[in-house]
Parts: C-alpha cells; sequence; structure tokens
C-alpha cells in the first residue's frame, strides 16, 4: 500500500513498554540524572526553608521588633538562596548535558536503520513523511526524561510538604483539597484518550503536509512549466487548513487543564473559608483557617505543573512512537546467518527468476541465463520488460519470489551485502548528484581514490574539458543537485562515479541515453580498456550501442527470447534481426 | 514583531482584542480574588467579621469562573488565531512567493533551507506570537498591578526592593546582543542538516548501490554532533545568564526581608503592609525569572522573522510583467540575435531562429552544446543576457507567464513525476480534464502499460515514480504534455528511454497529431529529427549548420558525420539485406 502526501498514515497503539525504550537512552546517564533529581529535591526542600523562614520572620522576629535575629535570618535566607541557585545551575547544566545526548542518540538510531532499509520502504511513502521523523520528532521526545521527569519530581516533593504541612494543622479541611483533587483526576482521566487519538490526529495532518511541501518544492520547474502554481497553493492551503483544523479541535482540551485547576483551586481554597467558618468554628483558631487557606493556594501550583507533565506526555508518546515505529521497521533484505565474503570473478546466473514488484504483476517470469566473468552482455527489450530489474537484483535490492541469482555458484542471498555490493555497481537512471563538490560526489564511496585517477577517468569519458573551465574546476559545488549542468553532462559524472567505484560487475542502464552518438563512439572506445577485467552488461535501446558485446540477451514477455552475439542473433531471423533492420532501414537512403 | 503583526492590515486589532481578553480574565480573576481574599482575611475573618465572609467568597468565585473563562476563550481564539494567521496567511505567501523564483535562488537556497523556513521558522513565529507574547503581557500587568500597589503603600521600601532590576536590564540586553550570533549560526546549522537528512532519504538507492551506509552513518553522526555541540553551547551561556538572573531577583526577596523587617521595626510600615509586600513580592520578582527564559525564544524569533522576511522580499529575477494574453493560437516564434552568458561562460551565442506555426522543428547537438537552454528561453525559465525573443514580433516579456506557459507542452529530458494516481500526474496542467482525454493522451503516448495495472489510472506511484521504469516515466511525462493539446509542443530527447519499436509508434503519433501543432524536438538520434521541417545544429552554443535532412547530409558538415557515425555503427554487411 502506497501512503501518498494527503493519506494518513495509520495510528500507532499506546504501549508503555516504549516509555522503557526511550528509558533505555539515559544508560549513561543514569548516575547524571540521579544526581539532578537529588540537586533539584534539595534546592526544592532548601527553597519551602526559605518560605518557612520568610513566614518566622513576619511572624515572630517582626513582631519582637528583634533587629539581630532579623539580620541572622536574613543572613540565613541569604546562604539558602545561594544553595538553591547554585543547585538548581547545576541540575539545569546536568540536565541539558543529558537531554542533548538523548536527541544525539536517538538521531543516530533512527539514521542509522535508514541507511539499512529496503528500498521497498522509501518506494512507498513519501519522502517527507521519513524526513520529519528524524529533524521534528526527535528533538520532541527527550524533554520527557530530562525536564519533565524532574519537574516531576520537584512537584511531588512540593506537594508533599504542603499536603504533610496541611494535614498536621487540620484534617477535616485537607479533605476539601482531596475532593478537588479527585475532580481533577476525573477530569483528566475522561478526556486523555481523546487528546490522545486528537494528537495522533494533528501530527498526521502536520506530516502530510511537510511532505507534500517537500514533494512540491523538489519539482518546482514542473510546477512552473505547466502553470500548477495556483493549483499547488491550493492543495498545500488545503493541507495546512486540515491541520490547523486539528489544533483547534484539541484547544479545548488541552487548555481545559488549567481552566479547570484554576477554578477548582479557587472553589477548595473559599470552601475552606467557608467551611471552616460556618461549619467548624468555634472549634478551630481563625488563625488556623487562614493558614489553611493560604497552603490551599499553594497547593495547586505543583498540582498544576504535574497535569502539565501528564499532557506532555501524551503528546511525547505519539512522536516516539513514530520514531520507534520507523526504527522497527523489519529490515526485508538482510544478511543471512553466515554470510560469505566472496571475491566475486564476475560469473552471474539467473535460474528460473521469477520477481514481482506488487506482488501481482510478474516482470520477471521464470527468466534465466548465464554470464561469463569480463564478459561484455547487453540486455535488449522493450520498455517495462524488465532489464532494470535484473539490475536491481544483482545489486540484491529486492530477493526474488522463486528461483535464484548466483554469483560464481554462490547464491546471492548467502553473499555478504556489504561485499556484494561493493563488487556489483549499477549506474543508475536518475543521475542523482549531492550537493557538493564534483570530486565528493565522483568519489562518493571511495575517498581513497586520488584526484588524478579521477580526473583521468573524467578525461576518458570526455567531461575532463567542461569541469576544467567550471569557476572552482573540480572543487565547484555542484548547487541545487546539479541541475544547473545539463543532463548529459550528469549522467557523464554519474558514469564517472560508478567507474571509480571499481567494481567487478558493472551494469549500465542506459548510460550513455542522454548524451550524442558521436561523444557516446568517443567514450566508448576510450572506456573500454578501463572495463576490460570487468563483467559490464549494457542495458540499452541504441541498437548502435551493443553490436559488439559478446553475448545479447533480448528480452520479450518477461524471459530471454534470444541471445547470442550479434551475427548469431541476426542469422536467426528473430525478434532481433527484426528489431536491428527496422532501426536500420530508417539510415537507408 | 511589529513587521509580523503588520503584515496583513487589519489583522492588529484582532491580536490586541484577543490579548486583552486573557489579560482582563487573567487580572480579574487574580489580582481582584487576590484583593477581595484580602478583605476576606483581614475585615472578614481576623475581624471576626463572618457575615461579610459569604458573599465576597461568592463574589470571588463568579469573578474567578467569569475570569477564567474568559482568558480560556481568549487563550483558544489567539491560539487559533495564530495557527491561522502563521499557515495561511505567512507561510502561504512565502510558498506562493517561492512558486514564483527562479534558479539563481534555488542554487543559493537548498531544499532544506526552504523547508526550514516553511516549517521551522513558520512555528517559531507562531509560538512568539502565541506563547511568547501573551506571557510578556502577563508578566508586564501583574508586575505593573504589583508595583503601583507597593509604591503607594511605601515608596521608600518599594525602590529598595526594586534595586537589582535596572542591573537585570542591563545583563539581559547584553545577554541579547552577544548571543545574537550564536542563534542564527545554529539556525544554519540546523538548514544544512536538514538538507543532508533529506538528499539522504532521496538518494537512498545510490546509498546501498555503493555500500556506503556506514559512512553515511558516520557522516551523520559528525553533524549531528556538530549540531549538539552548539545547542549545548547556546544553553549553558543561557543557563549562566539566567543564573545571574535568578541570583538578582532572590535577592529583592532577601531586601525585603532585611529592608521590610528594618521598616517595620522602626515603625515606618505595619506589620498589615509588610504582609502585603510579602505576598506581592513574586509579582515583582517573578517576571524577571520568566522573562529570563523568554528572552531564549526570543532570540530564535527574531532569526526566524528575519529570514521570513528575506524570503518575502525577494524578486523573481524574471519578471511577470507582461500584460498581453498569448492566445492560443498558431503564432511564429523568433529568437533574435539571442545570447546566454553564466558566470562567464557562454552557453549560447547569437542564436537567430524562425520558428513557423504548424511546422515542425528539430535541434540535435552534442552534451553541453545548449539545446535544453534554448527551451528554457522560451519557457521563460531562464532569460537571455542579449537579445531577444519575440512570439508575433511581441518580446515574450509582454505576454503575461501564465499564458505563455499554457501555450507550451513541454516534455523535459528527465521526467519529475509526482507520489500520486496515474491520472493526477498525467492531468497535472488540468485536474478538470476527463478521463476521456487522459486516456486519449495515454494513448498518443503509448502508455498502454497503465491499463494493464491493478488499479489503472489510480495507481499511485512512488515519489518520483520509482515504481515505474525509465520508459514508463518518460511516457506518462509525455502524455502530460500532449494531454493540454499545446500549440506548441516541445520535446526534449522524449525517446532516449525507450525501446526502438516504441519509439517509432510514439514518433508516428506524434506527426499525427489530430490538432494543429508546432513541433520542437531536441534528440540525439538522426532518425528522430530527419523528418523536420528545419533542423538546427547545435555547437557550443551556436548554431553550426540548419536545413533539412537532406540539405544538411549534403553539406558534409556535423550533420552528415553524425549520421554516418550513426547508420555506421550498423556494420556494412547487413546493408541492404
Amino acid at each position: 500500500m502506497v501512503n501518498k502526501y494527503d493519506v494518513d498514515e495509520k495510528n500507532t497503539t499506546f504501549n508503555i513498554h516504549n516509555l522503557k525504550r526511550l528509558l533505555q537512552y539515559t544508560k549513561n546517564h543514569r548516575f547524571k540524572l540521579f544526581i539532578s533529581f537529588f540537586l533539584s529535591a534539595i534546592a526544592t526542600i532548601l527553597s519551602l526553608y526559605t518560605t518557612k523562614i520568610l513566614q518566622y520572620v513576619l511572624d515572630d522576629v517582626i513582631v519582637n521588633k528583634d533587629i539581630k535575629q532579623l539580620l541572622l535570618f536574613s543572613f540565613i535566607e541569604i546562604l539558602l538562596t545561594i544553595f538553591v541557585i547554585a543547585f538548581t545551575k547545576l541540575k539545569d547544566k546536568l540536565l541539558v548535558k543529558i537531554n542533548l545526548d538523548i536527541i544525539y542518540d536517538l538521531k543516530n538510531d533512527l539514521f542509522s536503520h535508514i541507511q539499512y532499509l529496503s528500498s521497498d520502504y522509501f518506494d512507498t511513502r513519501p519522502h517527507g513523511k521519513i524526513l520529519v521523523r528524524v529533524t521534528e520528532y526527535t528533538e520532541q521526545v527527550s524533554s520527557l526524561i530530562t525536564n519533565q521527569l524532574v519537574n516531576t519530581i520537584m512537584n511531588f516533593i512540593n506537594l508533599i510538604f504542603v499536603f504533610l504541612f496541611m494535614l498536621t494543622t487540620n484534617v477535616s479541611l485537607t479533605m476539601i483539597t482531596i475532593v478537588g483533587v479527585l475532580i481533577l483526576i476525573l477530569i483528566f482521566a475522561s478526556t486523555s484518550k481523546i487528546k490522545r487519538a486528537l494528537r495522533q490526529d494533528i501530527n498526521n495532518k502536520k506530516a502530510n503536509m511537510n511532505a507534500y511541501l517537500v514533494e512540491s518544492l523538489k519539482g518546482v520547474s514542473t510546477t512552473q512549466v505547466f502553470n500548477r502554481e495556483a493549483v499547488n497553493e491550493d492543495i498545500y492551503a488545503n493541507l495546512t487548513t486540515l491541520q490547523i483544523d486539528a489544533l483547534n479541535k484539541m484547544r479545548p482540551y488541552s487548555n481545559l487543564g488549567w481552566f479547570s485547576i484554576q477554578n477548582i483551586s479557587t472553589f477548595t481554597t473559599c470552601a475552606i473559608y467557608f467551611i471552616g467558618i460556618k461549619v467548624l468554628y468555634p472549634n478551630i483558631s481563625v488563625g488556623t483557617i487562614a493558614v489553611m487557606g493560604s497552603y490551599s493556594e499553594r497547593f495547586w501550583s505543583p498540582i498544576r505543573s504535574f497535569f502539565n507533565t501528564i499532557d506532555s506526555f501524551i503528546e511525547t508518546m505519539t512522536y516516539l512512537e513514530r520514531i520507534l515505529e520507523t526504527i522497527d521497521e523489519e529490515i526485508k533484505i538482510q544478511n543471512c546467518e553466515h554470510p560469505k565474503q566472496a571475491s566475486l570473478s564476475g560469473h552471474i546466473t539467473f535460474d528460473h527468476v521469477y520477481f514481482s514488484y506488487d506482488g501481482i504483476r510478474n516482470v520477471l517470469d521464470g527468466i534465466e541465463f548465464e554470464i561469463l566473468p569480463k564478459q561484455k552482455i547487453a540486455i535488449v527489450g522493450e520498455t517495462g520488460s524488465g532489464k532494470t530489474t535484473i539490475a536491481n537484483l544483482l545489486a540484491r535490492f529486492y530477493d526474488v519470489q522463486a528461483g535464484s541469482i548466483y554469483f560464481d555458484q554462490i547464491e546471492v542471498k548467502e553473499i555478504d551485502l556489504y561485499s556484494l555490493r561493493k563488487q556489483v555497481t549499477i549506474m543508475q537512471q536518475d543521475n542523482f548528484l549531492f550537493s557538493d563538490t564534483i570530486l565528493h560526489n565522483l568519489k562518493y564511496g571511495n575517498e581513497q581514490i586520488t584526484d588524478h585517477q579521477v580526473k583521468e577517468v573524467c578525461k576518458k569519458l570526455e567531461i575532463d574539458a567542461f569541469i576544467k573551465q567550471l569557476p572552482q574546476g573540480y572543487n565547484t559545488i555542484l548547487e541545487n543537485n546539479g541541475k544547473t549542468l545539463s543532463e548529459g553532462q550528469r549522467q557523464l559524472l554519474s558514469y564517472a562515479r560508478v567507474i571509480l567505484n571499481n567494481p567487478k560487475v558493472l551494469v549500465l542502464d542506459e548510460a550513455t541515453s542522454k548524451i550524442d552518438v558521436q561523444t557516446e563512439k568517443i567514450i566508448q572506445t576510450k572506456v573500454k580498456d578501463l572495463l576490460k577485467d570487468k563483467t559490464t552488461i549494457t542495458i540499452a535501446h541504441r541498437l548502435s550501442t551493443i553490436v559488439d558485446s559478446d553475448k545479447i540477451l533480448f528480452i520479450q514477455d518477461h524471459v530471454v527470447k534470444e541471445e547470442g552475439t550479434h551475427e548469431e542473433l541476426m542469422k536467426l531471423k528473430g525478434e532481433y534481426y527484426r528489431l536491428y533492420m527496422s532501426q536500420y532501414a530508417l539510415y537507408d537512403k | 514583531m511589529k513587521w509580523v503583526l503588520n503584515y496583513k492590515k487589519g489583522i492588529k486589532w484582532k491580536y490586541w482584542f484577543y490579548n486583552s481578553m486573557i489579560i482582563i480574565g487573567g487580572l480579574i480573576s487574580t489580582i481582584f480574588t487576590a484583593m477581595i481574599l484580602g478583605v476576606v482575611i483581614d475585615k472578614g475573618l481576623m475581624a471576626k467579621n463572618f457575615d461579610l465572609i459569604g458573599p465576597l467568597l461568592l463574589i470571588i468565585l463568579l469573578i474567578t469562573i467569569i475570569g477564567k473563562t474568559l482568558s480560556y476563550f481568549g487563550v483558544i481564539l489567539i491560539d487559533s488565531f495564530g495557527s491561522k494567521y502563521t499557515g495561511n496567511v505567512i507561510k502561504q505567501d512565502c510558498y506562493k512567493k517561492i512558486n514564483q523564483l527562479d534558479q539563481e535562488f534555488f542554487r543559493k537556497n537548498p531544499l532544506g533551507e526552504l523547508t526550514t523556513m516553511l516549517i521551522s521558522d513558520i512555528w517559531t513565529i507562531r509560538y512568539n506570537i502565541c506563547y511568547v507574547v501573551k506571557t510578556f503581557l502577563g508578566i508586564v500587568l501583574r508586575f505593573s498591578g504589583a508595583l503601583c500597589y507597593c509604591l503607594f503603600v511605601n515608596w521608600k521600601l518599594t525602590i529598595l526592593i526594586m534595586i537589582p532590576m535596572p542591573i537585570i536590564g542591563l545583563l539581559s540586553k547584553n545577554y541579547i546582543r552577544t548571543s545574537s550570533k550564536l542563534y542564527e549560526r545554529k539556525r544554519d546549522i540546523i538548514s544544512s542538516f536538514n538538507n543532508y537528512i533529506q538528499e539522504n532519504i532521496e538518494a537512498n538507492r545510490l546509498v546501498k548501490n555503493f555500500g556506503v551506509e556506514a559512512d553515511e552513518i558516520q557522516r551523520f553522526k559528525e553533524k549531528n554532533k556538530k549540531l549538539q555541540n552548539h545547542n549545548y553551547k547556546i544553553r549553558m551561556r543561557f543557563i549562566n545568564f539566567y543564573n545571574r538572573v535568578n541570583i538578582l531577583s532572590e535577592s529583592m526577596t532577601i531586601l525585603l526581608v532585611l529592608f521590610g523587617g528594618l521598616f517595620t521595626i522602626k515603625g515606618y510600615i505595619t506589620i498589615g503592609e509588610l504582609i502585603a509586600f510579602s505576598s506581592l513580592v513574586g509579582y515583582l520578582r517573578d517576571p524577571f525569572i520568566e522573562l529570563g527564559s523568554l528572552i531564549d525564544d526570543w532570540q530564535n524569533f527574531l532569526v526566524s522573522v528575519e529570514r521570513i522576511q528575506k524570503l518575502l522580499a525577494t524578486k523573481p529575477t524574471i519578471k511577470d510583467k507582461g500584460t498581453i494574453t498569448l492566445t492560443k493560437e498558431p503564432h511564429s516564434i523568433k529568437f533574435e540575435n539571442v545570447s546566454v552568458k553564466i558566470d562567464g561562460k557562454t552557453i549560447l551565442s547569437n542564436i537567430n531562429i524562425t520558428i513557423k506555426p504548424k511546422e515542425t522543428y528539430a535541434f540535435i547537438g552534442p552534451v553541453g552544446s545548449g539545446k535544453t537552454t534554448i527551451i528554457k528561453l522560451l519557457l521563460r525559465l531562464m532569460e537571455p543576457t542579449s537579445g531577444k525573443i519575440t512570439i508575433d514580433d511581441i518580446d515574450i516579456k509582454d505576454y503575461t507567464k501564465k499564458s505563455l506557459r499554457d501555450y507550451f507542452g513541454y516534455v523535459s529530458q528527465t521526467a519529475f513525476l509526482f507520489s500520486d494516481t496515474i491520472r493526477n500526474n498525467v492531468s497535472y496542467a488540468d485536474l478538470s480534464l476527463d478521463d476521456h482525454r487522459i486516456y486519449e493522451a495515454i494513448d498518443i503516448a503509448e502508455a498502454e502499460f497503465v491499463y494493464k495495472l491493478p488499479d489503472k489510472i489510480e495507481t499511485i506511484i512512488g515519489e518520483n515514480g520509482v515504481s515505474l521504469s525509465g520508459g514508463e516515466k518518460q511516457r506518462l511525462s509525455l502524455a502530460r504534455a500532449i494531454v493540454k493539446k499545446p500549440n506548441v509542443l516541445i520535446l526534449d530527447d522524449i525517446t532516449s528511454a525507450l525501446d526502438f519499436e516504441t519509439e517509432v509508434a510514439v514518433s508516428k503519433n506524434i506527426a499525427t497529431l489530430q490538432y494543429d501543432c508546432t513541433k520542437i524536438i531536441i534528440a540525439q538520434k538522426i532518425f528522430s529529427v530527419k523528418d523536420a521541417n528545419r533542423i538546427f545544429v547545435l555547437n557550443h552554443g551556436k548554431i553550426s549548420e540548419e536545413g533539412t535532412h537532406k540539405q544538411l547530409l549534403r553539406k558534409k558538415g556535423f550533420y552528415h558525420t553524425i549520421y554516418q557515425i550513426q547508420k555506421g555503427n550498423f556494420g556494412g554487411e547487413y546493408y541492404g539485406k
């Protein structure tokens, strides 16, 4: 099932186990985290005492007009405050380090896993949706463990102290506060499921919106040429509106928290005064009522913080689930248990291979052929007949449904993937270049190549002259993925890149299709030398490109219909002959 | 901030209205209730005047509910407003602007930068106008309220307590000034980091192909580390700053204890007044602590706004000042002395071409000779350095860009398709086209493979048509242009990925289109160009030869050489069999 930009991704389910996995990222920081908690706790307790002292000063010291004591307590306040601030600063610094390290590790794990995911993962969803998980979601989750957790501890301590103070002052009035808390818990419990669902919806809509943004920006030229600006803008505006609507649905709920708390807190405080006076008095002093009232006010601030943390937790979990979803994504193409590090000779066998991308259309239908080392093979056939698929299977981007592929009698599934791909290189049709220098692009995967080697290959490919007259020559940065170069130039750079990778088996998929025939002819001669020890498989439509091949595989109906040298196939007077003659006839004047 | 709020006229009032809802709501439910509570305690409880208490408490409750409800709606309205304004207005305008810009701009602003602008920067702006401003206002109001009251009670004590304030002000100013560069740098690092990841995902096959997964992971780790290190630097500086603000703020409490106590003992103020002071000192002190963390947000905001402003102020190099509508009729096109120079390099030099309606023209030439550049000029994706291009003797600059581009149907060398259904891709130019037109175009483009797919034209192709073969993509790209029934069809090397038979069929279909159409063909093969009314041979940006196929052969020049090579490739012995 291919996901589109305007189709929501399927929602994840809540699993508390995911939180444990996030906690795994704190493994190296357990000690620091513990110290942070400890510091935070101490700071909180000390600041509670500063309040207590303030109170004492107000109540006793000043009343007694004792200046000496005033100075003493002021001094104690200063000391306590210094400690609180110092501990808080230390805690903050520790937490920042932990926070950033967790984000660092999370991003690394996510990115690493993505590198190994098989092609089908990238083929079945907009790339923008993969992108946001690495760039945005990771930033959101780390604060859960650091700031939120620490805040929870701080709040908890505050809460316990205040609660104990209240209990020891008057039990009945404390009960009123408890009723308030219970009502609050009820409100939160009943809305948490909805909040989660709404939050997931917001995330999905945002991912849709951003995926469309990324893709439509990639195709800006096409948009402009087809006057599609207005339509694209409408699509984007719609997606934005959908996201805003989702946010709007959430707002009444997300603000319900502070609204409830502040109302309940006022209510309970008033109730305490009211009940204290109308019901309990005169069994309880006026002073007690006043103190309970003041405690009640102070009780709710940590409660508010605490429930904010819960909301934040709900939100963060939704991001975390998406991240873990990608990390848990199965890597379909993997090494077997004991992969072989084989040094390939370039002998290839396709044995009754059946392959389909979508499980419905068979692109290869029991195809079989054999290629000997160092042979120069050509694969010819109508478009969509499976030629590129053969290339994809050779490099094991996909696994076949039935049949086997052998390199030197070893099944491709048993060869170590890294070793396989270093020796089997495909020059793909899309000629992707990185926004980096030409040199780095050409040395891709082979940093050890010398600049001289690079230039030699470029000379053979007739692209050296062009590069030399660029402003920074080989160090010119290919801005915008090299779109300022012509298609032919990009193709030549891509060709140079695969040659420099020096594989044993080189598959050239329409490697010179965008290059004029004259340049192509020159290159072919020059490159012969570079390719002489390799098995090359050329996929081309221009029959003129392939007449000198050691063997031509003519593919039709998803199998090899005819094979042989050009001369043999012409003698056969079959499909190949027919094709060749009709191409030739056009030149017959 | 002023710029943000003034970007669209009239929204300012809404914005401040919502803010005032929140502020008033907040004010009455905090300060008023605090004052009334004070009365309850002093005049009701302590004075044992119990009858006063009931009604006053009721008033408190009422005011709280009203105030909080006001704030509740105020917050919802302002957050809604913020999302809508930044999303539908500012961000949308940014997107529109990007769609108008050209090669020059995209060279300097890679995709990663653009996504950072429209995702990150917009978010920062929204966050600031929604959350930061209202928090700031709340702080300022509570502070002012408390300050007034304290000054009223005892201005001498108030001033003593407020001594740290100007110091905090100076510290903040200094911090903002010295750390602004760090925030700018952070944004740049994030942008290039995002760009790297985006390219990596796009190049996923290349990564596998070259077996460089481990290398990429290593490279990523380095960039990741760089980002985190920089973030760490910023956060540490912030903590240090914040810490100093904290110390100064807390000292206000100490000053209160010390001087407040002294003043009370000396009898300058009463205990009741001191208690009032101590309950309000929080409102005096906390603002500075909260302001501290707002400064970090503010710094991010400044950087983001600057980028968005810059984007919105960018003027397209290729201006759309034309007013004439190019009608969908046959017109003749002329290139008059057109030259193109980029970075000192000559791409095209003195091009003079006349393209008469309903005829077929072809361009042939080696790699980099400027063929596609000619097309880009025609479509106004580029502009000539000198010379001009006219349609019906009117400079193409004088036509509207829209009517100009509508006139042409362009099939580029590399088809860019979208991850959408085949139907939406083919009808890209006009989504309202009915199926009949789409099938017609698919047939002309020999793309009948579509009918064999399980979902037929509703099949969703992956990002950039990755699930299709090169030839299939090319044909869909052709269908996309043909479906427009354009007056001029531009075919830039469209058969390079097609097998011979398909190529012949496509060429035949194009040659026999059922409506009047000028055709401009760029190709490598003599076969593709030989039937053109006129062929132009491009070499190093100049037209070296032109004429019909026969004329060019007779010239025995470059064209003839190519012909010989292409024919010669077929081997002598089968000549004529």
